[in-house]
């Protein structure tokens, strides 16, 4: 089964692990998931009503047209500095494969004067785009220990998996990002971050 | 002890004056060179004196005695037999790698000066048994070890000595005795003359063997290694002066034990646990004989981890439970979305459970392995809570199938039979088709054999530590390629309906 179509909205679903990511837009085609878009953009640009972000940040997972450049611009512009907010900001935007995206998320882990834990947040992100599938633990990333961080898997991540087909290999481009912000900053806890994230990378 | 004096000094003379016809003395062939590289063992050898020399005598040749035995001539008390004890001779009793041949002369002075010898010839394997002679040798317990003349004795090398004040020459006849454990000898004078009277021991070599669980110089990492120094016959007497083990540790660095600072190890056997391969060294004497030195090359084989113990901590954990970052949609919206399984794995503590440090004063002494794999995996599975609570997502499903459906929906009196097989698709709990149970094989498969060639000393424990993360990093995103995707492939959950996905 590979077509989510206007008509096939029921969409069958013999096996669990046969589907792959969606060819056709549901916000181009259902009015009421337009206007979720609508609103979840609202809340996610403004911070109001601040008690629906949460549901915003899940919402905007389907908005598959709009969802980028409304992430984008919430990476950029009003990215959350608590842990809550960033973890949903990350599964939010990890669900799209798109350029704009991870353009906005290589911005915020070089800027210098971003909040240290959304730097941090970003280089994980990054980390993730380039080895789909695979979750930094980002606790020991902002405390680094004796070991280097774990690394998580998830079954059924198949946005992920989608990653180096529509993006292509972005391990070489976020190389260089952990690289220039690691030699930036050799002493900030984001410089050590990056350091570590470009260590495991390079086992890939 | 036999005493040399000046009377015995002048009765020497004499007789070396007439040794010429003596039937003993053969006039030696002549070649000046000896060459010690091509004694072997067991060999009869003539040696090559040269003046103010200082050689080598062949690893198998032990002198016990080195004496001018004027027999007839020397008897203080003057009656037969007499008897000659060659070890606690006048002359220090030369041994180890130099050898230093005396003569006497009747310009020698009466002291214990040593006199250089000139040498004349080298002489070939002149067997001449000896009946004039008897010689019993003891072992260190007074144990009779080796006795008589022919063919026991016998006499293979000529020189000659040249004194160095007037440069006499006196041919010189020497005596072997082959036998074992000799620590004295004495002989019974019956008359004739002798000078330059060696004793030979037969040497017996020295072997060490070293069995494991897999057999000779082969054992099971974790397993003992036991090695002997022996000669194959029990009454030898084995005096270890050394063991030691070399090898290489898996940083690639030497390994040795005992270094300096541990002393030495004398035990026979010498046993212990073994993590890595190397060689075994004994340093050892057989019956106070000569050093010898004999090495076993030992393997050692890796365990087999098919069936280590990992232990799966697997959960079924609600949707807030997840980590936010790995959830799913609130809503599902493709059937990928109604189960996941959040895989991880963390190292154990790194302690006593799950390392053993070697402390046995054996070969691997210090050395540090691993004796389970140093991790847990920790999977967590979920059903999205859509599919578990009867929401919304319940509420969108067909309450009975359609008549008109072409393909059989699925239905909302079927959600229990749908949640069991996502819960045993994930692996809640682990099965061979689940995505846990391959992820926890495959990381066992890997991770075991990862760690299996670990072993540092002691001192490098945290480094090991990190090592084996490294290592279980490795095997777990191979576990988890294996588990993911491929499960999906080959043990597709067959709900046997389409759902409903599009939200309200």
């Amino acid at each position: 089964m590979s077509n989510y179509t206007a008509a096939a909205a029921v969409v069958g679903a013999a096996l669990l692990a046969c589907v792959p990511a969606t060819a056709q837009s549901w916000e181009a085609n259902y009015p009421h998931i337009r206007n979720d878009c609508r609103l979840a953009a609202q809340v996610l640009r403004t911070g109001h009503p601040a008690p629906r972000r949460e549901w915003a940040m899940d919402a905007i997972r389907r908005c598959d047209v709009s969802g980028p450049a409304v992430l984008a611009s919430v990476w950029r512009e009003v990215t959350p500095s608590d842990i809550m907010g960033l973890d949903l900001l990350f599964n939010a935007t990890r669900d799209f494969n798109d350029r704009q995206v991870v353009d906005a998320v290589a911005e915020i882990a070089r800027r210098s004067n971003a909040p240290e834990i959304t730097r941090i947040y970003a280089l994980a992100l990054l980390f993730n785009y380039a080895v789909p599938g695979q979750y930094l633990d980002i606790e020991q990333l902002l405390q680094p220990g004796e070991f280097p961080p774990g690394i998580s898997f998830v079954t059924h991540d198949y946005r992920a998996h989608a990653t180096r087909t529509i993006l292509g290999d972005l391990r070489p481009e976020v190389g260089e990002v952990l690289r220039s912000v690691a030699a930036a900053e050799p002493a900030s806890r984001v410089g050590v971050a990056a350091a570590t994230s470009l260590r495991l990378l390079e086992d890939y | 002890m036999h005493r040399l004096g000046q009377a015995a000094l002048v009765v020497a003379a004499v007789l070396m004056s007439g040794c010429a016809d003596h039937p003993l003395i053969a006039p030696p062939a002549t070649s000046p060179h000896f060459d010690w590289g091509a004694v072997e063992d067991g060999d009869d050898v003539t040696i090559n004196f040269d003046a103010d020399a200082t050689f080598r005598i062949g690893a198998d040749y032990y002198e016990y005695g080195l004496n001018y035995f004027p027999g007839w001539a020397y008897n203080p008390i003057g009656s037969d037999p007499w008897v000659y004890d060659a070890y606690s001779q006048l002359y220090p009793p030369v041994s180890g790698a130099g050898f230093m041949p005396l003569g006497i002369f009747p310009t020698r002075p009466d002291s214990l000066e040593v006199w250089f010898v000139k040498p004349v010839s080298d002489v070939g394997l002149n067997v001449r048994p000896q009946a004039d002679f008897e010689i019993t040798c003891y072992d260190e317990e007074n144990r009779e070890v080796g006795s008589g003349f022919a063919p026991g004795l016998w006499s293979n090398d000529w020189t000659e000595y040249r004194g160095p004040l007037d440069g006499s020459v006196a041919p010189v006849h020497h005596v072997a005795v082959p036998g074992a454990g000799i620590k004295r000898c004495l002989m019974v004078s019956q008359g004739g003359s002798l000078d330059d009277f060696r004793f030979r021991r037969q040497r017996k070599d020295l072997v060490v063997e070293c069995v494991g669980d897999l057999g000779k110089d082969r054992v099971t990492r974790g397993e003992e290694l036991r090695c002997l120094a022996q000669t194959g016959s029990a009454s030898d007497r084995i005096e270890i002066e050394s063991w030691s083990f070399t090898g290489t540790d898996s940083r690639g660095q030497p390994y040795r034990f005992p270094e300096e600072e541990d002393g030495v190890v004398t035990d026979n056997p010498w046993a212990g646990t073994m993590a890595i391969s190397g060689t075994v060294t004994v340093r050892a004497r057989v019956n106070g004989g000569e050093r010898q030195e004999k090495s076993a090359e030992i393997t050692v084989v890796a365990r087999g981890w098919e069936d280590a113990p990992v232990e799966a901590r697997v959960s079924k954990v609600t949707y807030a439970e997840l980590p936010v970052r790995r959830r799913p949609p609130a809503y599902p919206t493709q059937v990928r979305d109604l189960g996941r399984t959040d895989f991880a794995w963390a190292p154990l503590e790194f302690n006593q459970d799950v390392f053993a440090q070697i402390s046995d004063y054996g070969p691997n002494h210090y050395l540090v392995y691993f004796t389970r794999v140093p991790a847990e995996v920790i999977a967590r599975v979920l059903v999205h809570p859509e599919l578990e609570t009867r929401g919304e997502f319940w509420r969108r499903q067909a309450s009975s199938q359609p008549a008109s459906s072409t393909r059989p929906a699925c239905v909302q009196g079927e959600f229990d039979r749908y949640i069991a097989l996502v819960l045993a698709h994930e692996g809640y709990p682990p099965n061979p088709q689940s995505h846990t149970g391959v992820f926890r094989a495959e990381f066992v498969h890997l991770a075991g054999p990862q760690v299996e060639e670990m072993v540092y000393p002691d001192l490098a424990r945290s480094e090991l530590a990190q090592a084996a993360v490294t290592g279980m990093r490795e095997a777990g995103k191979q576990a988890f390629v294996a588990a993911d995707e491929p499960v999906d492939e080959n043990h597709a959950i067959r709900f046997g309906c389409a759902f409903e996905f599009l939200p309200r």
